[in-house]
């Protein structure tokens, strides 16, 4: 079973990382980093699946499909930047992390503006007597 | 020795050995040639060691072309590159034009190395020059002869020589380093002397029906009295071989002999093991004070007789008056041409009043190293077998 | 059946990788420890024995239990017998430099030994002490580090190789 193959890699990275980190911190960073890579890898193939799938139902759906992507990437970044972070703070470096953390949240507002700006017009064009004469 | 050859003589019969010597060659003045022949000028280089009207062994050096050999072991404490020239110069086959073959100099006595400058064989008076032998290859010999253990012969470098397996001794010359006024080492070297030993035995045996009493006493004590140059050593070295090791012709057995030996010149040890034959009933203190050395002897090693070589102080003296009431006969040498040389020198003017000495014989160079020119008594008179 | 025999293969690499990397870690401090003891030899030859520096070597190779440090001795008391006149200095290289790569030492522990060359069999009785003395200091100093390392480092090998093999295993299923 998959799964059984991700914890398992999981649990044997962890176990390894607790015996590097004591003695060599700065190896047991490089070989987070590449434990998380590797595990990504894994749910590659699953996670394009997926996406394959909500691609077909924006279009049925007749979704504009600027929306799916930008919603997509927003996912992606928080995953992405979370994952940054976590390494960040596990190796001790809060600061960085929270830096990590500040800068995906920006990028999230940036990508989500147009929609909300969008959002907003809809709503407006909604409401009774809210357009201008 | 692979090159001496000895024949049993009787006083008069010379025919035989000019026979021998009449190998095709002429004969060369300058060989070393030993040998009794009447009438003939004996060797002038070489050594005769006789005593005038007695039978005795005589020795001799027979040259061919060439003959004689380098000793076993010697050239291989040389650097490989000098080894290959005197290789090459003993088998005549030297490139160099000009160059006195092996024939003509006759067996080599000396081996002289000296930094950048020409290599030297010496035999008697006369030498040979070879090509100059560079800092490097004498660095090379250098190691080899000290076997890269320079802190192992502190006490060898200081006194500037060096004894090597054979009893060759190499004599050492270079910039010295001084500690506190004197001499610490010799850093580096840029002079080497290698001087061939040769051991002649049989030289001694026209002393020793002179040096044993064959009473109870046994051996008499004995001064060898000589200028330098007249082969007092040798005849020391074959005296000790024969007390210790036994004369069949005297029926003497052989007694414990101890042998201080502090100029490594008489048994000439190598790491302690003596590299002459000084007898197989001997002692030897290397390198050690006179003085010290007959102490230790006596106390410790039970000698009956002691021998050394060169005494001239005071301290030799006591030592040797300790060791004459202990009932041990002495056998020494000392510088002097005649018995007055002796008398005056305090130290040894000393020993003479003592009664200390039974013979006193006196060698010379007259007709060759080793030459006997005299025996006394006791007193100073010439002595008589009687 | 095949992938088990596969994963068992992958497996026993990995854990042999790891663990021979921690024997050697393990081996250096006492290959260091070795060679000081060696070194102590020589001095007890050179200082009070005076034995020529063939004999000393030779003596010390066959003075020390059975090992490395035994054998570079040796060699070097060996190639000095056969020397035609090159200095002890360049000998004592030439030995440290074909047994180097045959022991678990690292180079710059190497390098120290090599520092024995200087003035070897050329300086007098106090000076090759006291060079003797300097080697087996550095030597300690080294020896330290090295057990301090192989503290750290022994676990994380043995467990990593293992631990990785398995890491394989579970990714390549």
């Amino acid at each position: 079973m998959e799964v059984l193959q991700i914890v398992g890699f999981g649990l044997i990275a962890t176990v390894l990382l607790v015996i590097l980190r004591k003695q060599r911190p700065e190896m047991a960073v490089q070989l987070s980093i590449a434990a998380g890579v590797i595990l990504f890898l894994f749910i590659l193939t699953k996670v394009t699946a997926v996406v394959q799938v909500l691609d077909d139902l924006a279009n049925r759906a007749q979704i504009n499909r600027y929306y799916l992507t930008t919603l997509l990437k927003i996912v992606g970044i928080a995953y992405v930047a979370e994952f940054g972070a976590q390494i960040c703070r596990d190796a001790g470096e809060g600061a960085i992390a929270s830096k990590v953390e500040l800068g995906a949240k920006v990028l999230v507002l940036v990508l989500a503006l147009p929609i909300v700006l969008a959002l907003m017009e809809s709503l407006i064009n909604l409401l009774p007597g809210g357009a201008s004469p | 020795m692979r090159w001496i050859r000895t024949q049993e003589e009787k006083s008069g019969s010379a025919g035989a050995v000019d026979a021998a010597l009449a190998v095709g060659r002429e004969r060369d003045s300058t060989l070393p040639v030993v040998g009794k022949r009447p009438g003939s000028q004996a060797g002038t280089s070489g050594g005769a060691m006789e005593l005038s009207g007695r039978t005795g062994r005589t020795l001799e050096v027979v040259t061919k072309a060439s003959g004689w050999e380098w000793p076993l072991g010697l050239l291989s404490f040389l650097a490989p590159s000098l080894r290959l020239l005197l290789e090459e110069w003993m088998a005549g086959t030297s490139a160099v034009v000009g160059q006195v073959g092996p024939g003509s100099l006759g067996m080599v006595e000396e081996i002289r190395l000296r930094a950048e400058r020409p290599l030297g064989l010496v035999c008697g008076n006369r030498d040979v020059l070879l090509r100059p032998v560079t800092a490097d290859e004498l660095q090379q010999t250098v190691h080899l002869i000290s076997a890269c253990s320079v802190y192992a012969l502190e006490e060898e470098f200081r006194q500037g020589f060096i004894t090597l397996p054979g009893g060759h001794r190499v004599g050492l010359a270079g910039r010295v380093v001084l500690t506190e006024g004197r001499v610490k080492t010799i850093y580096p070297v840029s002079s080497l002397n290698i001087r061939i030993a040769r051991q002649l035995p049989g030289v001694a045996d026209g002393l020793m029906p002179i040096v044993l009493t064959g009473g109870a006493s046994g051996v008499a004590s004995t001064l060898i009295l000589s200028p330098p140059g007249c082969g007092k050593t040798t005849m020391l070295r074959d005296l000790v071989r024969q007390i210790s090791s036994g004369r069949p012709e005297s029926d003497w057995p052989g007694w414990n002999v101890g042998l201080v030996d502090e100029r490594s010149e008489v048994a000439a040890c190598y790491r302690g093991v003596p590299q002459h034959d000084v007898g197989t009933r001997t002692d030897v203190m290397d390198g050690c004070p006179k003085s010290e050395g007959m102490m230790r002897l006596l106390r410790s090693l039970n000698p009956r007789v002691l021998v050394t070589d060169e005494i001239g102080v005071a301290d030799d003296v006591q030592a040797i008056l300790e060791a004459i009431n202990a009932g041990v006969a002495v056998i020494a040498t000392a510088h002097g041409a005649c018995l007055k040389d002796l008398r005056q020198r305090p130290a040894l003017r000393a020993l003479m009043e003592q009664e200390v000495f039974q013979r006193y014989v006196l060698l010379s160079r007259r007709r060759g190293p080793g030459t006997v020119e005299a025996v006394f008594d006791v007193d100073g008179r010439p002595w008589t077998d009687s | 059946m095949l992938k088990l025999v596969g994963a068992l293969l992958i497996l026993g690499t990995c854990a042999g990788v790891g663990g021979w990397q921690a024997w050697r870690l393990r081996a250096r401090p006492r290959l260091l420890a070795e060679l000081q003891a060696a070194l102590a030899l020589l001095a007890t030859q050179v200082g009070y024995g005076a034995v020529p520096l063939p004999e000393a070597l030779e003596a010390v190779g066959s003075g020390v239990p059975a090992g490395a440090a035994g054998r570079l001795f040796t060699e070097a008391g060996q190639q000095l017998r056969q020397a035609q006149g090159e200095p002890a200095a360049k000998l004592w290289r030439r030995s440290v430099e074909k047994w180097l790569p045959e022991t678990v030492l690292l180079p710059e522990e190497g390098e120290a030994l090599m520092r024995l060359a200087l003035g070897l069999g050329e300086a007098p009785r106090e000076e090759q002490l006291r060079s003797i003395y300097e080697v087996q200091r550095r030597l300690q100093a080294l020896e330290v580090t090295a057990r301090d390392v192989s503290e750290r480092m022994t676990k994380v090998w043995s467990y990593g190789g293992v631990l990785t093999g398995l890491a394989v295993i579970v990714t390549i299923w």
